[in-house]
């Protein structure tokens, strides 16, 4: 990142030209907004100019004056007489700027590309006099000097109406001052492809509730004295910076935040999550009320697959009938500046049960181990009939009573994982035997189990709610071999931000033997059930009924033998 | 022909509810382990069926428990403590099992009130009456609401550890079932030592009466 800084307090300036040209920006938006009365009133004498000059506008302050460009655009040749002779630069004439052009030599048929080269090209006469150093000292242009593209200096300044800012800079409001230069959108471009100065919509800022706050309320270390240049290499780094202004009046909300996954992001360098101002806008800061509507939310700006799956949920459905509140939105689950990770703890069923506070008990009434089904499903398994589902098994630490977090390094026990996956499709149940087996005999945490959580496989899915009567009321579509529900078996841990780090584990882990092990905490009746019982089930019924049939055979056998020997027992009494 | 009172009513009670319910767990737990391929009750009914009958048959063990503590019967019970006894009568049980019973040989074991099991019934009833029976009902509790006893589940390694413990006893008793009910055809009739249980009446011959 590169950064030049030059800090100017105007007042005080020994640098007039600079003044004069930082002033002249302010002066050129507020002139064009005077009406047109006002703006007469500026000047309306050509006295000042010389004969020479009178000699160019004889031709020039014609209206309608213009020359047809290359590329189709037109450029008009009109200068008002009056205008310019009241200007800053009235004294220096016309030959002042355009040296090279006199009654005799007269640039009339110069083939002109385009306007904005034209202007660009016309801007190297005011650096005769206004030189880059002396502008670089200056905040209004020091952007425009130091970026590449900077735009031509007529754009600001006009090209002949150029009014000293002196008159008037006393009489405008901090604000009004500010915005003549950022109140424009103007055309200077950083590489992140922000506008240099940046852009305030004014109309924006009206609707604002921070409208009476001063500019200098939050940009502390600006005002119409003082300014400070500073231009980021990354401008996203400095929103980022400038998010902790916020601060000085929204502790709470502040500290709630720099617990959330989006601030622990950020403090992990990652440069897309929110801060502030993406949620609530830098400066169009709207009333609550608006960030809890359907349209105003603004978690969808980067949540938008999931955003539009909870449109179509009937939680979306509900909340987007206008003045509907009852139904949740975005913040409601997932608390607005707290934002945790998901699929990391038991929030987001601790939200759902929030609403739902009966839900357990009205579960009980049909569903066989309510409670446990509340442990080990997450609501949107069977609440979003269409979401794909998935069993996560998660490292959980027995001795601490709470799940795995990665021990140090980000990507350590993603490694450790990897390692152990000897083929590299995925833990079979050797390799998830062995990796626990692993952990455990180091005696760092002893108690190391899997604990399984059936869920969704994606963000998106798990917004799919539906409404009660859709909900998944078939336990065959768990309960059974095969089920879809166990077709997606993933290893995870608490990765350092707080989401969870996973890893593809082989689906048949759930059927095998070595999972009463290393499984022991999931199981679901007939879905993950352990085929080697089948086999020992199939073989002890087997033997069971082989015993009388084996029995009655060898009777049948012997029972030639048998009725001899009773038949000579029977004649031995008789 | 003798008739015997080997088997007092509480005893009688007992086992046709123990054997009729042990039947029906079976059955309805064959069901809720192969949803899909056994499709005869929905998941939940065969749950629902499968916790009240587990508790009915808890509930008459208790009945077979009290009657056998609180009365002189519990003899019946008692095991051989001469180890040399024990070994021989059982040989010979096995041996009369094995081969005497197809020549005709008389059973070795010869039935009283207080001695109505044979040396393997002695040693198979203890086995499954105070070791199968009641650890399949306490792990069939703990499986009938895990939650409420989680600090149980977790002591014994787990909800998997107990389920698998649950079946590889399931498994026992379909096999014990149909060896038993062979056995119990053994009599001087076929049907002799079932009607004996519904009846307490144990037909006795003079020397060729055979066990169950």
């Amino acid at each position: 990142m590169t950064r030049s800084r030059i800090e100017i307090h105007t007042a005080s300036s020994p640098c007039y030209a600079s003044f004069i040209t930082a002033a002249a920006a302010a002066v050129l938006v507020l002139f064009l907004a005077m009406p047109p009365a006002a703006s007469a009133a500026v000047g309306t004498s050509t006295e000042t100019l010389s004969e020479d000059d009178e000699t160019c506008l004889s031709c020039h302050d014609s209206e309608g004056m213009e020359k047809d460009l290359a590329n189709g655009e037109s450029l008009s040749l009109h200068i008002r007489g009056d205008a310019f002779a009241n200007s800053v630069h009235g004294w220096a004439g016309c030959a002042g700027c355009h040296e090279e052009v006199d009654l005799d030599i007269h640039p009339g048929d110069k083939p002109i590309e385009m306007r904005s080269a034209y202007s660009a090209e016309a801007s190297q006469a005011c650096s005769q006099c206004h030189s880059g150093e002396s502008l670089m000292e200056g905040p209004a242009h020091h952007a425009r000097v130091s970026t590449a593209g900077g735009s031509a200096c007529s754009e600001c300044h006009d090209v002949h109406a150029i009014t000293p800012i002196s008159g008037w800079k006393a009489a405008v409001g901090e604000k009004a001052y500010c915005l003549t230069c950022h109140g424009q959108a103007l055309g200077a471009r950083l590489d992140g492809g922000e506008s240099h100065p940046p852009y305030v919509d004014e109309v924006v800022l009206r609707d604002s509730v921070h409208l009476d706050h001063e500019c200098a309320d939050c940009h502390t270390g600006f005002s119409v004295e003082s300014h400070e240049t500073e231009i980021s290499a990354s401008p996203r780094e400095r929103a980022i910076a400038l998010a902790r202004v916020c601060r000085q009046c929204h502790e709470e909300k502040f500290q709630q935040y720099k617990g959330s996954i989006h601030a622990t992001l950020i403090k992990g360098g990652n440069l897309v999550a929110p801060v502030c101002t993406d949620c609530h806008g830098a400066h169009s800061v709207r009333p609550k009320a608006i960030y809890e509507t359907v349209a105003g939310v603004p978690c969808k700006k980067c949540h938008i697959d999931i955003f539009d799956a909870y449109l179509g949920s009937t939680h979306g459905q509900a909340r987007s009938v206008v003045g509907h509140f009852e139904a949740p939105i975005c913040a409601d689950c997932h608390r607005a500046h707290e934002v945790g990770p998901v699929a990391a703890g038991n929030l987001l069923r601790d939200a759902c049960l929030g609403c739902h506070a009966d839900a357990l008990t009205a579960h009980q009434e049909w569903l066989p181990n309510a409670a446990l089904h509340f442990e080990a499903v997450s609501c949107p398994a069977c609440h979003a009939p269409l979401a794909e589902r998935r069993v996560e098994l998660r490292l959980f630490d027995g001795k601490a009573q709470m799940p795995f977090s990665e021990p140090g390094d980000a990507r350590q026990f993603e490694n450790r994982i990897s390692a152990a996956d000897l083929q590299g499709d995925g833990l079979d149940a050797l390799e998830l035997w062995n990796l626990v087996r692993d952990i455990n005999r180091e005696g760092k945490a002893p108690e190391m189990t899997l604990q399984g959580r059936m869920g969704v496989r994606s963000g998106a899915d798990a917004h799919r709610l539906s409404d009660k009567a859709g909900a998944v009321r078939d336990c065959s579509s768990c309960h059974q071999q095969g089920a879809g529900a166990f077709q997606n078996v993933t290893v995870s841990i608490v990765g350092r931000d707080g989401r969870p780090v996973r890893y593809d584990a082989d689906k048949d882990v759930l059927n095998s033997p070595m999972s009463v092990n290393s499984i022991s905490g999931f199981y679901a009746i007939g879905g993950t059930r352990i085929k080697l019982l089948d086999v020992l089930l199939a073989l002890g019924f087997l033997g069971g009924i082989s015993v009388p049939i084996g029995h009655l055979s060898l009777k049948w056998l012997f029972g030639k033998y048998r009725n001899r020997a009773q038949g000579k027992d029977t004649s031995h009494e008789s | 022909m003798q008739k015997l009172y080997i088997h007092p009513l509480p005893v009688r009670i007992w086992h046709w509810v123990n054997a009729s319910g042990i039947v029906a767990l079976i059955l309805t737990g064959l069901q809720i382990r192969y949803v899909g391929a056994i499709d005869v009750l929905s998941f939940g009914t065969a749950i629902n069926l499968h916790n009240w009958i587990g508790f009915i048959l808890i509930a008459n063990f208790f009945v077979w428990l009290l009657f056998y503590l609180f009365s002189d019967k519990t003899r019946v019970y008692h095991p051989e403590l001469s180890p040399t006894k024990y070994f021989r009568d059982s040989f010979r049980q096995i041996q009369y099992y094995g081969y005497g019973i197809f020549k005709g040989d008389p059973n070795p074991h010869h039935v009283t009130a207080y001695r109505k099991f044979n040396a393997l019934q002695s040693m198979s009833y203890q086995i499954v009456m105070m070791v199968a029976v009641p650890i399949q009902f306490y792990t069939g509790l703990l499986l009938w609401d895990v939650t409420r006893f989680a600090g149980a589940v977790a002591f014994f390694g787990g909800v998997r550890v107990v389920d698998t413990v649950h079946v590889l006893l399931f498994i026992f008793f379909v096999s014990f079932v149909c060896i038993h009910v062979y056995l119990a055809t053994l009599g001087h009739t076929r049907t002799a030592h079932i009607k004996a249980m519904l009846t307490g009446y144990e037909e006795i011959e003079h020397e060729t009466t055979h066990g169950a």
